[in-house]
């Protein structure tokens, strides 16, 4: 049993303080639930292609403008 | 049956009927990605671990020549697969991540190496009929026994095992695949003549002796 692997980094966090929205708005608005929001924070969990353009479509922001790969995982 | 037996099989009956609800009420829930990911996992846990102990169950009860399965034995797989789903979903969505998977190259190699031997030796005892295996009081040789855990041993072990999976270019992978596969129809050819004079053999053991 190990704590799950971060796989990316993500700017959620940064954009949630900009608009000073807390993890759980941001899960209503997105109909998913909290821990989902938490885990994406922590990039130990990869969203679908669908959920991340969802984000990225709330925010307004281009897709690679909020999760950044880690160099690991690309290889 | 006694009457304790009786009230210990109604309990586990309203035991198991309560571990289940709540197993199908996470199972079929269809809430998010996240819950899904881990009850995806939890699944594939705790399914391989129930089958292993069923398995292991049935497979001793083949040896000591038994064959009547307690009831309370089906309840507890059931029970079994929906705490353990239960148990590791619960900790897949705090965070903690269940993998069975071997890193070191040469443990793999050395298992395989030792699970080679151990088919070949079951086989041949087998088709030898070796007393020092054999076992008279169950439905099953031992050496059947070694071999059929043996076999689930290996398919347990393919997936779990590193990856030996080289990145190719285009030109390499196609060579690499008719090497393959000219390697593969040889290999087939003398385990399809190995088969056949298996057979041959078991009819003439038989039919003509």
């Amino acid at each position: 049993m190990a704590k799950r692997k971060k796989l990316f980094n993500t700017k959620i966090k940064v954009l949630r303080a900009e608009r000073d929205l807390t993890q759980e708005d941001l899960a209503i608005d997105l109909g998913i639930s909290r821990s989902t929001i938490l885990e994406i924070e922590r990039g130990t969990f990869n969203p679908s292609l669908k959920l991340a353009f969802t984000i990225a479509n709330y925010f307004d922001k281009d897709i690679n403008e909020i999760f950044e790969m880690l160099e690991e995982d690309e290889k | 049956m006694n009457s304790l037996g009786n009230i210990l099989l109604s309990m586990h009956a309203i035991y198991i009927t309560l571990i289940v609800s709540c197993f199908f009420v996470i199972l079929l829930s269809d809430e998010d990605e996240l819950h899904q990911y881990a009850i995806n996992k939890a699944l594939k846990l705790s399914v391989v671990l129930t089958i292993l102990s069923l398995l292991g169950y049935s497979f001793y009860m083949l040896a000591s020549g038994n064959k009547f399965i307690n009831i309370h034995v089906i309840l507890f797989g059931i029970e079994g697969l929906s705490i353990l789903t239960l148990l590791f979903y619960y900790l897949e969505l705090k965070g903690f991540s269940f993998t069975l998977k071997i890193k070191n190259k040469k443990i793999t190699n050395l298992l395989s190496t030792i699970s080679i031997i151990i088919s070949i030796l079951t086989t041949l005892s087998m088709i030898f009929r070796l007393k020092l295996l054999a076992n008279p009081k169950g439905f099953i040789r031992y050496d059947e026994l070694i071999l059929f855990i043996n076999f689930i041993f290996i398919s347990f072990m393919i997936p779990i095992s590193p990856k030996i999976k080289q990145k190719f270019t285009r030109e390499e992978y196609k060579k690499n695949e008719i090497y393959l596969k000219k390697n593969f129809n040889i290999f087939l050819l003398i385990y399809s003549l190995f088969i056949l004079s298996l057979i041959a053999y078991v009819i003439y053991r038989t039919v003509i002796l």
